[in-house]
Formats: structure tokens, sequence, C-alpha cells
């Protein structure tokens, strides 16, 4: 493979250098030694480990392996306006439930860039979005394994005060090799407020932005006549002004039959409307999104988080708490979904009714993802558009969440946070589950803080989760005590108290302690995980039962 | 210039972009019909599989493109003639499995198959199609390498149709529904008794020199019906060894494992061929003459075909029908 580095034998200083050499037009006139004395290094590593146990009870199987581990190590050398930088994985083999492509070691992700007044230049490996990501991300997740660097050329230029242009061409990163399809994407910012003279002193603040982003695909198939080049166009603005924020964006597909649409050749379309208030005490977020046949993908065979080239974005809470967050979490559906959400903060000020000596804070937050309205056209053997769709009505509930944290400080020794939560969630549609039933939920979390002297502090979480559907009713307790600023020790217990199967009742604990050390970190933890969900952002990665020892070391310099 | 730079940048980027009118490819495949057959050669001829009331649908790589070309085809190669099961008064029945090789508990829907096989025998028709991520051969090492996915995706829609969440092992009886394998004795129960509204009678013409099959298939409607139904021809090979896992096995992956009834080709397009309006009386007669990769092992090679309701919310297989390459 072609980005396995130094698998090449070729040492990453020889690199560095040669690369600097290419690009640095200044190293000319300054001795070289003068020139790399202003060099800096910098980065991380990460281990996630896990010795395995087999546990019937939690339907935890027996790994062969026994032991699994991903790890990471970030380098990137900067010098003025050049940096190069690299990132070695280690998957040996990829802890269960990541994806099994992940498997041996390389470098996957290698670049080098040059920053000068007007371009930008980056060669290698690199990570872009344009707008809010309706046309075009790539980025990094690691807890969901998900990576769809490209590798490639990117050249931003900045022709003139207040506007960017960036173009870059490549192929996506899939595991340890690349996705088939060539993906080639232009995008234009523009500052209005500092390309025209009027209204720079202007209050409203104006970014408008475009978008073409094109992939290609050889035709293999007999089926159809498919398209090799499929473009995909966008337009955003972002405007503020005083306390008002609206940041919104369309994007349009032309037609890419793919293995998500059931190869069909209908258009796709996305819309992202936000707007925002926000004053001391008081901040109110609305946001709508309808996205049809948005799936873009550099290999149209492609499946699951694979070789994405945009990001719909979800309109759900990203919740932390461990039931909300990994039992029922949404995730985004690329074929169609219209979602509307809703977010209201605000703070009680000290000495008011509600208040109190403190003060108080409010979070309202209410989300919710429904199917398009659809008609099928029945026309599998004729122009494939699939289905037509209303653009205003909506078809039935995905998702649905309301939910309202209120954070209290008590004393100067306690405070607490306090959530409520409504659910609707249809495991049919989001996990894929035909059959199954819809899940109406109630969870109620209560984690209180008690703060014993400037080191000493203790805090408790206590979750229940209550439905009459899926695995029933839930509790989670956890003690976590901390000893400032290194030391810390959980417990926690999550119990399937409510499992309509008896036998099924079962008790997750798992105990963990750690230590923290300015840039280091390390974990270790024995215990059960329960099989859940684990997104961001709406992309999801299913997280199998398992039993066992796990060790995480971070560190950064 | 830079605003000429930018310029030739977007419509660069703008003309990268295929609009497609029409998505079904013309001619995919060779029609013909053979006409009036002299007396002389009809003997002959009906032997061989050369009939004049049907309809031959030609893979257009064999390059036969008229009916001369056709005949001179057939009559010099040999051909092995298997005839299938009579089913004029029974209802055969499907059962779409779909596997993975790393899925490591979809050897219990392999067993569940066999066991099921040996009851209902010849009037089961058990298919595996290799779909999904579990189905993704690896890139590299020695283990699981081997791709069984079908040429051309179409597994990959059949799981997009009918198992969209990628349970398995997850089968369909006749296309009843989607159901785990503990679900399937009792679907296939709940139609074996039925009556059949058409006979598929099915025989085989195999040429192991020419690497051809030909499949000859004759739907006689037993019953009017005012529903609209297709045609559908797979092969399938029996009985390949190779790495598999397997959840209660230990270790886990087993290397000689035997893959049983693999789809190997859809022959005519995922959703098959459109069937005219029948009436009881009515012969619906088709050849397709279709390539066989010569890796395949002609001994566990099959014609399968079945005819379904091609409404989308039933896709029911109403009669099915599978001939071996080789006489049995």
């Amino acid at each position: 493979m072609t980005h396995t580095l130094l698998r090449k034998g070729n040492s990453f200083k020889l690199f560095i250098l040669t690369v600097f050499i290419i690009f640095s037009g200044s190293v000319k006139a300054q001795s070289f030694d003068q020139v790399m004395s202003k060099g800096k290094i910098r980065g991380n590593f990460q281990l996630d480990m896990q010795y395995y146990q087999e546990d019937t009870i939690i339907g935890a199987e027996e790994v062969p392996e026994r032991i699994l581990s991903n790890g990471f190590l970030n380098l990137v050398y900067t010098n003025g306006g050049f940096s190069a930088g690299f990132r070695y994985e280690s998957y040996m083999n990829a802890l269960l439930g990541f994806p099994e492509g992940y498997q041996g070691n390389g470098i996957p992700y290698r670049y080098a860039s040059f920053d000068q007044k007007q371009f930008s230049i980056t060669v290698g490996n690199f990570y872009e979005q344009f707008g809010n990501g309706l046309a075009f991300r790539t980025y990094e997740e690691r807890g969901l394994g998900y990576d769809n660097a490209m590798d490639g050329i990117r050249i931003k230029y900045r022709p003139l005060k207040g506007v960017e242009i960036t173009g870059l061409t490549g192929k996506q990163r899939l595991f340890f090799d690349y996705g088939e399809g060539i993906v080639r994407g232009l995008d234009a910012d523009v500052y209005m407020n500092d390309l025209i003279p009027r209204l720079k002193e202007s209050k409203t603040r104006i970014l408008l932005g475009a978008s073409a982003v094109s992939k290609y695909q050889a035709d293999q198939d007999s089926r159809f006549v498919l398209p090799e080049n499929v473009a995909l166009f966008g337009g955003r603005a972002n405007i503020t002004r005083g306390r008002f924020n609206l940041n919104t964006e369309y994007a349009y597909k032309v037609n890419d039959p793919s293995a998500d649409n059931n190869f069909i050749y209908r258009p796709g379309e996305a819309l992202f409307i936000q707007t925002s208030y926000s004053q001391k005490g008081l901040g109110i977020v609305l946001a709508a999104k309808r996205n049809d046949n948005m799936s873009f993908r550099s290999d149209r065979g492609e499946s699951l988080q694979n070789l994405l080239i945009n990001f719909i974005p979800a309109l759900t809470k990203q919740h932390t708490y461990n039931l909300l967050a990994t039992l029922y979490p949404y995730a985004t559906q690329l074929n169609g979904e219209m979602a509307f959400q809703a977010d209201l903060i605000y703070k009680f000020k000290k000495g008011t009714l509600l208040g109190g000596k403190r003060g108080m804070d409010i979070q309202l937050n209410y989300s919710t993802a429904n199917n398009l309205d659809t008609t099928r056209l029945n026309d599998e053997d004729g122009k494939r558009l699939g289905y037509e769709a209303d653009y205003f009505d909506v078809g039935e509930v995905y998702f649905k969440d309301f939910n309202v944290m209120l954070t209290k400080k008590f004393s100067s020794k306690v405070k607490g946070r306090f959530t409520y939560a409504n659910l609707v969630y249809d495991q049919d549609v989001i996990e894929g589950k035909p059959g199954a039933p819809k899940i109406y939920a109630n969870i109620g979390i209560a984690d209180v803080t008690y703060k014993f002297d400037i080191r000493n502090s203790i805090r408790t979480e206590a979750q229940f989760l209550i439905t009459e559907q899926d695995q029933g009713d839930w509790a989670t307790l956890l003690i976590e005590y901390s000893y400032s600023p290194h030391w810390f020790v959980a417990f926690l217990d999550q119990y399937n108290y409510g499992n309509p199967d008896p036998s099924k009742r079962v008790h997750y604990y798992n105990g963990s302690f750690g230590y923290n050390d300015k840039g280091n970190r390390i974990t270790l933890s024995y215990g059960r995980q329960r099989a859940g969900i684990f997104c961001v952002g709406g992309v999801c990665r299913v997280v199998p039962a398992s039993s066992g020892v796990f060790l995480s070391i971070t560190s950064s310099f | 210039m830079r605003f000429a730079f930018t310029i030739f940048i977007a419509l660069l980027s703008f003309s990268a972009c295929e609009v497609i009118d029409d998505p079904i490819p013309a001619n995919a495949e060779d029609n013909l019909q053979i006409g009036a057959i002299s007396a002389d050669s009809a003997r002959l001829f009906d032997s061989l599989g050369i009939f004049a009331d049907t309809d031959y649908k030609i893979d257009q790589a064999l390059n036969l493109d008229d009916t001369d070309s056709l005949i001179s085809f057939i009559l010099n190669n040999t051909w092995a003639i298997s005839t299938a099961p009579d089913n004029s008064n029974r209802r055969f029945i499907t059962l779409e499995e779909f596997t993975g090789h790393e899925c490591i508990f979809c050897p219990l829907g392999t067993k569940e198959i066999i066991r099921l096989d040996t009851i209902f025998k010849e009037q089961l028709v058990p298919i595996a199609i290799h779909a999904g991520g579990f189905a993704r051969p690896r890139q590299s090492g020695d283990k699981f390498t081997t791709d069984f996915r079908v040429e051309g995706g179409h597994g990959e829609l059949y799981q997009q149709e009918f198992n969209p969440g990628n349970a398995y092992p997850r089968g369909m009886v006749s296309r009843l529904r989607s159901t785990g394998n503990a679900g399937w004795e009792a679907d296939i129960n709940s139609i074996a008794a039925d009556s059949p509204i058409a006979e598929l009678k099915l025989t085989s013409y195999y040429s192991n020199n020419a690497n051809v099959v030909r499949a000859q298939i004759q739907v006689i409607p037993l019953v009017p019906s005012s529903e609209s139904f297709s045609l559908q021809v797979f092969l399938k090979e029996d009985n390949i060894v190779d790495w598999q896992k397997d959840a209660f096995s230990n270790p886990v992956d087993i290397e000689f494992y035997n893959h049983r009834h693999t789809l190997r080709k859809v022959v005519n397009g995922t959703w098959g061929l459109n069937l005219p309006n029948w009436q009881v009386g009515d012969t619906l007669s088709y050849q397709y003459v279709t390539t066989v990769d010569p890796n395949w092992k002609p001994q566990d090679l099959e014609v399968v075909c079945f005819i379904f309701d091609n409404d989308q919310s039933s896709y029911e297989v109403m009669q099915a029908n599978a001939a071996y390459f080789t006489p049995r």
C-alpha cells in the first residue's frame, strides 16, 4: 500500500526534510541549522486494551485472542508555515465492536503542508469540511472507528481579503486501504464584510459559501447504466446580527444510484436551517433539517460508515449519561428524514424564587425526527426514480426526545444536576430490527457531587429508565471518588431489573480507577460492558457485550 | 487571471457530473425466437432443447445474436440434460437465507436448512445469499479472502429489500417474511400443502466444453390470477469448502467448512422477468442461455427458477423448481 510510508524503510526525518525543502522557498536564504532550530514537534498517544472473558450471562463471547488493542500515535512537526505529520495505528486485533477492516499496524495518515499568505497546500492525508458538511466532510472519530480521511492534494487560495477558495482531489481512506472512487471538490467562502467596503462596519456579519463536489467510479455493472461522475452542489449563508444568528445550507445531488438507495436515480437534496438568539442568561436555538436520498459515498456499493463523502448532522441532543447515551441514541437516516430541534437554556438569577441563593440553570431540549412522506413509483424497469416525496409533509416518527436538565448548587459543598427525558425510538428503522416495537421510555437522572474539601470529592449518579418495550426497565448507580488533581476511583452498576425474561435481569458492574498528570492519563477498569449503541453526531457503532479488564493510556506532549 | 482560474476550476467541477435518463441498459440480453422447425429437424431439435415456441434470452457475452448462430452453437456442443421434479400438483418453496463467512451464528442457519432439506426434500429449494458486512472478503491474509457475493451487487439489493437490519442468520420462506432460523419450519408448514397456481417445468442443458447452461422453463398456469408475476432464474452451487466462522466451534474459524447452496449467478436481473397476464391453458416458454464460471463444480451446480408476485408489498414466491446441471 502506498501509504505505509515507514514500512518502506524511509525514515520520518528524511521525509520531513525532503518535503520541507521542496515546499519552502525561504530555506535558501537561511542556513539549514537556523531554519531547523525553529521546528517544533508535538503529538499524542493513545492505547486502549482489553482482556476479554467469556460471560454467557450477558452474551459476551469468547475472544480467541483474549487480548485486543487499539493504539495510536500522532506526531506533528511544525516550522513556520510548514508542517508535516503522521499517525501510526495499531490494531492487534481491533477491540470488539470496531470494524474488522482495522487489522494490523501501519501509517494510514501522513501529510505535509505549507502555508503562505495566499496559498496553503497540503499533500497526503487531510481532513476538510465545507460549511456544515452537507456537501463534504472528512473527519476522524476514533471512538466510532470512523475515518474517511482524504489522501491527495488540497489547495487553499485566498485571492482577495475575505475570500477563500478550497480545491481538493484524492481518494478516501477505507481501513488500511482506499475506496474505489476519486473525489474532487471545490469550495468558496466569502466574508461579505471584508469584501465589500461599505459593509465593513456593518453590524450584520455575512458569510456566504458555495461548494461543488464530484466523485468518479467506473461503471462495471451490467444491470444499469450507472453515472460514473456524480456531482453534488451546495450553497450556504451564515448571518449574524447582534444576538441573532442564522446558519443555513442547501445541497443538491444529481442521480447517484447506490446500495444505500437501492440503485434508484432520484436526485438527492438536503436543507439545514439553524437560528439562535443569545443574551446573558438566555440562549435559544431552533433548527430544522430535511434530507432526501443524501447518502454520498466514494464507492456506491459501500454501506455502514464506510467512505461517506458528506455529513448529515443529527438534530438530536448528544446525551452523556450512560442509559440515555447508549441504549436508544438516534442514528441519522441518510435515505431521508425530516428533523426539528429546539433548545432553551436559561439561568435563574440568584435571589429569585427559583434561583434561590446560588441561582439555577435550566436546559430544555426537544427534538423529533420523522420519515419523509413518500409514495413509491413502481418504476424499477423505467427511470428508476423510486419514489415521490412531499416536501413539507412528514411520515412516521423515527425518534422523539424531550428532555429537561436542571443544574443547581445547593451549598459550597453540594451541587446537583437533574435530568428527565422522554423518548420515542423506532428500533425497526434506527437499528434495522424489522418488526421490533417502537420504544417509549422515561428516564430520570440525579447527578450529585459532594465536595469534602479542595482535593476530595464524591460524585454519585442514579439513573432510571422505564419502558415496557425491548429489555424493559434499567437502573444505574455510579459512585466516583476523586482526589484532585491526580486520582479517581469509581464503581458503576447497571441493572436490567425490568427485563421481561427473568434470566436476563443482570447486573453490569464495573469498577475503575485512574491517574491523571498533566497530559497523561491512565485508566484501569474491570467489569461488564452492556451491549449498546455508541453514537457521535448521528453516526453510530454497535458495541457488543463484553467482560474483562480494560486499560486505557493517553498521553500528549 | 485569478478570476479565470476560479472559473476554470468551477467549470471542471461542474462538468464532472452525468445525468442518466435511461438507467436500464438496452439489449442486456439478446432475445430470439426460432421460427418454424422442419419435420426433418424436429426430433433432433427437440432432444437438444431447440423449440419454436420459446423466447430465447441469451447472454450477450456469447455473441449469439441470430437464430442461425444459436442453432449452430447448440449443435456444435455437447449437452448434459437434467430435468427438474414435477410440481404440477405441489407448491415448491424457496428458502433464501442471508449469510456471510464471517458471521459467527450463520452456521446455525445452515444446520437448520440441512435439517429442513431432509424433511421437505425436493419441495424445498434453499439458496444461500452471501451479502452484507459479514460476507465481505478480507483484502489480505490467508483466511476469509474468498468473495462469495454474487456478481452485480444483486445480493446486496436483496439484503437491502429483505434484510435491511443486517440480521443473521435471516431467511425468507417463499418471501413470506424475513425471519430467523427458528421461524422457517413454521413458515414452510404454513404453505407446504397449498395447491400451486402454476406448474414450473424446468430442464437444464449444460455444456461443459462451452461453459454454458441453457435453462428451458415452461410456466403452465393452473388457476386464473389477476396478480402480476415475475420469473426469476438463479444458478447456485453446493458444497463449497472454505473458511467460515462459527460461534460454537473451537476455534471459531473453521478452515474446511462446507458452504451449502451458495447463490452464484442471478441470470435475469435482480427482479427477474415480468410475465404477461396469463390464462389457464397458456404455456409461457423461455430458455435462458447463460455462461458458467469454469471454476464452479458442475456436479454441484443447479439452475433455480421461481415465479413471484411482483407487487412490492408482496414479493411472495408462488412456485419454484431446481434442476442439477448433471443428471442424478
